[in-house]
C-alpha cells in the first residue's frame, strides 16, 4: 500500500475547502478508573446502553452498565494510554460493522477492519451488529437441503437452510474439520458463507483461510476473526459482526452458511467481561444473561418466508466440551435454542471413524423435510441401522458363539460404519453420496471384504460415471432414484469387473 | 461509592441550609473548607490518617474554622469526622452545589478562552446560552493559553466546542482515518 504526495494534498485541500467551523457539542464525561480493558466514567448522561463512546486518545468504548453516577464500558482496543481523568466523548452511534460483497474473500476482525494486509474494504453499506431476529411471519419452515457433503451427516443428521445446527465435541474430535468441509462443499452451490473464529491461534485461523484457498472456496467466504490475544470485548462480539454480515445476504435473497467456532470461548469472554463490569456470577460463573447471549445470536439465523425474498441462514455453532460431558451449562444452553446437534466422540475418533459422529446422540430437529427425496429414501433406515449395530457390538463382545442373523446384521453393521467414513476435504456431491449408500442398503456390499469396501465405493462411483451417467444425473438433476432395475442392474455389472484383494 | 454517600450527606446539609436560609453561606464556606485543605498538605493528611483521634481532629477542625463558617458547616465536619467520612468532602461539595443550583435555578457555565473575556463578550455568552437553558446563569472563566483561540463552553457534561485547538484536533483524526 503506497499512497503518492499529490493524491494526499489533494485529499487535504479538499478537506480544508470543506471545512466547517460549527460548533461541535459533545456530551462528555471522565474517566473514574481504568484497568482489565473496562472503563468507569462519571458524567456522560443520557448516554445508551451499547453505544460507542471515544475516549481521548481516539479508542473507542462500548457502553454496557448504565449505574446511577458512572458507566462501565468496555474498551474496544488497546487501553494503556488511557488515564484516570480523561474526557469520554458519545458519538450517539450503535456498534455497527461494514456489510456487503466487498468483504467476500476477506480476513477481517469483529469491527469489519482488514486484517489480511490487502489493502482496506471499500464496503459502502454498514449494518448495526445487535439487530432483532426476524419474527413469525417474516419465517418460513426450513425446506431445502444445505449439503455439507459429509455422508454421516446429509444421510442421517440432515440439515435444511434456515437449521441452526450445532456440532459438539470434545477437543480434538473435528469439529471445526466438519464446518470446513461444509463450507468447501458450497463451492458449487449458491451459498455464500462466513466463518466466525473465537480467541483461537492465530496460526490455526491462517490454516483454515490456507485450506479455504486451496480449496477455490475462500472468495465466496468472509473470515471473522478474534484471536486468543485480542482483549475479550473483541471475542464477545465477533460472532455478532458475523452475523450482521449474514444478515445482509440474507435479507438480499441469498443463502448463507455461517460457522460460529467456537461458542464456548465466547461464553468465557463475556464471563470475564461482566465478572469485571461488576455483574452477579451465577452458575459456573457466568452471568445471568449467557442464555440470552447465546439465543439472541442463533435466533437470527432463519428461513425467510417468500415476502422477504426467501433468503436463509444456516448457522453451525460450535461447542467444546470437557471429558464428553453434554450437561454442563454452555452445551445445555445451547443444544437447547439449537434444532439439533451433530456429537462428535473420542473414541471414535481415535479408532478411525471419521468424521467422529455419534449416530446416537446426534439429531436434527428438522429431519427428513430437509432432504431430498432420494437421499430420504436410502438414508430412512441408516440411522436405526446403525443404533442396532452399535447395540449388538457391545452385546457380542461377551460371547463368541453367534447366530447366524446376528452375525449377518454385525456384518451389515461394520460396512455401514466403513462406507460412512470419509477422508478430510473431501465433500461428496449428493448423487454420490445416494449411490453409495444406495448400494449398501441393497445388500451389495456385504460380500466384500470390510478392507475393500472404501476402494469398492471409490471404484464404483468411477464406473456410474464412465458407464452410467444417466444415473447420477437422475439423482442430481430430478432429486429421485432411478428405476430399481436399471439401478441394480449398473452396480452388478460393475460389481462382475471388481476384484477383492488378497 | 464516595459520590452516592456524598449525596446523601449534601441533600441533608441543604434541607439544614434552606431552612435557615444560608444556602448560598453554606455554598461559599464549604468552598472555602475544600480550598484550604486542598492548600494546606498537613491538614489533609491528618484529616485523612485514621490513626488520630476524632476527638483530636475535631479540636483542630474547631480552631480553624470557628470565625469563618456557620453551625451548620462547622457541625458537618464534625459529623464527618465522627463518622469517619473525612475522606467525601469534596464530593460533598459538588453534590451540594447541584442541588443548590437547581433549587435555585441557577446554572453553572464554565468558559475556558485563550485570553481574558471582556465584560462585553460575557454577555454575548450569556445571551446565547440563556436562550438555550432558560435558566439563570453563573459565569465561571478560566484561561488557558493552550485553546488558542475559540470558545470551549462547558455547561454540565455538555461540551461546546468552539475552539480552535479542537477543531484542529478534529481535522487531525479526520486526516488520520480518511487517509
Amino acid at each position: 500500500m503506497s499512497i503518492k504526495a499529490e493524491e494526499i494534498s489533494a485529499l487535504i485541500k479538499k478537506q480544508i475547502e470543506n471545512y466547517d467551523s460549527a460548533v461541535q457539542v459533545t456530551d462528555v464525561g471522565t474517566v473514574i478508573e481504568v484497568g482489565d480493558g473496562i472503563a468507569r466514567v462519571h458524567g456522560l448522561d443520557n448516554t445508551m446502553a451499547g453505544e460507542l463512546v471515544e475516549f481521548a486518545n481516539g479508542v473507542m468504548g462500548l457502553a454496557q452498565n448504565l449505574e446511577e453516577n458512572n458507566v462501565g464500558i468496555v474498551i474496544l482496543g488497546p487501553y494503556s494510554d488511557i488515564h484516570e481523568g480523561d474526557e469520554v466523548k458519545r458519538t450517539g452511534r450503535i456498534m455497527e460493522v461494514p456489510v456487503g460483497e466487498e468483504l467476500l474473500g476477506r480476513v477481517v476482525n469483529p469491527l469489519g477492519q482488514p486484517i489480511d494486509g490487502k489493502g482496506p474494504i471499500n464496503a459502502s453499506k454498514t449494518r448495526p451488529i445487535e439487530n432483532k431476529a426476524p419474527g413469525v411471519m417474516a419465517r418460513k419452515s426450513v425446506h431445502e437441503p444445505l449439503q455439507t457433503g459429509i455422508k454421516a451427516i446429509d444421510a442421517m443428521i440432515p440439515i435444511g437452510r434456515g437449521q441452526r445446527e450445532l456440532i459438539i465435541g470434545d477437543r480434538q474430535t473435528g469439529k471445526t474439520a466438519i464446518a470446513i468441509d461444509a463450507i468447501i462443499n458450497q463451492k458449487n452451490e449458491d451459498v455464500l458463507s462466513i466463518y466466525v473464529a473465537i480467541g483461537q491461534k492465530e496460526s490455526t485461523v491462517a490454516g483454515v483461510v490456507e485450506t479455504l484457498r486451496e480449496n477455490g472456496v475462500l472468495d465466496k467466504t468472509i473470515v471473522v476473526s478474534a484471536g486468543a490475544s485480542d482483549p475479550a470485548p473483541l471475542l464477545y462480539l465477533a460472532p455478532y459482526a458475523g452475523v450482521s454480515m449474514g444478515e445482509e445476504f440474507m435479507y438480499n435473497g441469498k443463502h448463507v452458511l455461517i460457522v460460529y467456532d467456537d461458542l464456548s470461548k465466547q461464553a468465557v469472554a463475556y464471563r470475564e467481561l461482566s465478572l469485571l463490569l461488576r455483574r452477579p456470577p451465577g452458575r459456573e460463573a457466568f452471568p445471568g444473561d449467557v442464555f440470552y447471549l447465546h439465543s439472541r445470536l442463533l435466533e437470527r439465523a432463519a428461513k425467510l418466508s417468500d415476502d422477504l425474498g426467501g433468503g436463509s441462514m444456516t448457522a453451525l455453532p460450535i461447542i467444546e466440551t470437557q471429558a464428553g460431558d453434554i450437561s454442563a451449562y454452555i452445551p445445555t444452553n445451547v443444544i437447547s435454542i439449537t434444532d439439533g446437534q451433530i456429537f462428535l466422540e473420542s473414541d471414535l475418533f481415535f479408532s478411525g471413524v471419521r468424521p467422529a459422529v455419534n449416530a446416537g446422540l446426534s439429531v436434527s430437529r428438522v429431519g427428513g423435510s430437509a432432504q431430498t427425496k432420494a437421499m430420504k429414501k436410502v438414508g430412512g433406515s441408516l440411522k436405526l441401522d446403525l443404533a442396532s449395530f452399535r447395540e449388538l457390538e457391545a452385546f457380542s463382545q461377551f460371547g463368541s458363539d453367534l447366530d447366524k442373523a446376528t452375525q449377518a446384521k454385525l456384518n451389515r453393521g461394520q460396512r455401514i460404519v466403513e462406507v460412512l467414513k470419509q477422508d478430510l476435504h473431501n465433500p461428496y456431491p449428493v448423487e454420490n453420496q445416494v449411490a453409495i449408500i444406495y448400494a449398501l442398503n441393497n445388500r451389495f456390499l456385504d460380500d466384500v471384504p470390510l478392507a475393500d469396501v472404501k476402494r469398492f465405493e471409490k471404484e464404483l462411483l468411477s464406473y456410474l460415471q464412465e458407464n452410467n451417467k444417466e444415473i447420477l444425473e437422475t439423482i442430481r438433476d430430478k432429486k429421485q432414484l432411478p428405476e430399481a432395475d436399471v439401478f441394480n442392474a449398473a452396480i452388478t455389472e460393475f460389481k462382475k469387473t471388481f476384484v477383492a484383494s488378497n | 461509592m464516595s459520590v452516592v454517600v456524598a449525596k446523601r450527606y449534601a441533600g441533608a446539609l441543604f434541607e439544614v441550609a434552606k431552612e435557615r436560609g444560608t444556602i448560598d453561606a453554606v455554598e461559599e464556606q464549604l468552598g472555602l473548607v475544600n480550598q484550604i485543605v486542598a492548600e494546606s498538605t498537613d491538614l489533609k493528611k491528618m484529616l485523612y490518617f485514621p490513626g488520630i483521634a476524632g476527638e483530636v481532629k475535631k479540636k483542630v477542625v474547631e480552631e480553624i474554622f470557628k470565625t469563618e463558617v456557620n453551625g451548620e458547616v462547622l457541625n458537618l465536619l464534625k459529623i464527618l469526622i465522627d463518622r469517619r467520612r473525612e475522606s467525601i468532602l469534596e464530593d460533598l461539595q459538588a453534590s451540594f452545589v447541584e442541588i443548590a443550583n437547581d433549587y435555585r435555578g441557577i446554572l453553572d457555565v464554565n468558559v475556558t478562552t485563550a485570553s481574558p473575556l471582556d465584560k462585553d463578550e460575557e454577555e454575548k455568552i450569556m445571551e446565547a446560552f440563556g436562550q438555550i437553558y432558560d435558566k439563570k446563569l453563573r459565569l465561571h472563566t478560566k484561561v488557558d493559553p493552550k485553546v488558542i483561540g475559540g470558545v470551549l463552553v462547558k455547561v454540565g457534561n455538555r461540551l461546546y466546542d468552539g475552539t480552535l485547538s479542537g477543531k484542529l484536533n478534529r481535522f487531525h483524526q479526520e486526516l488520520k482515518s480518511g487517509r
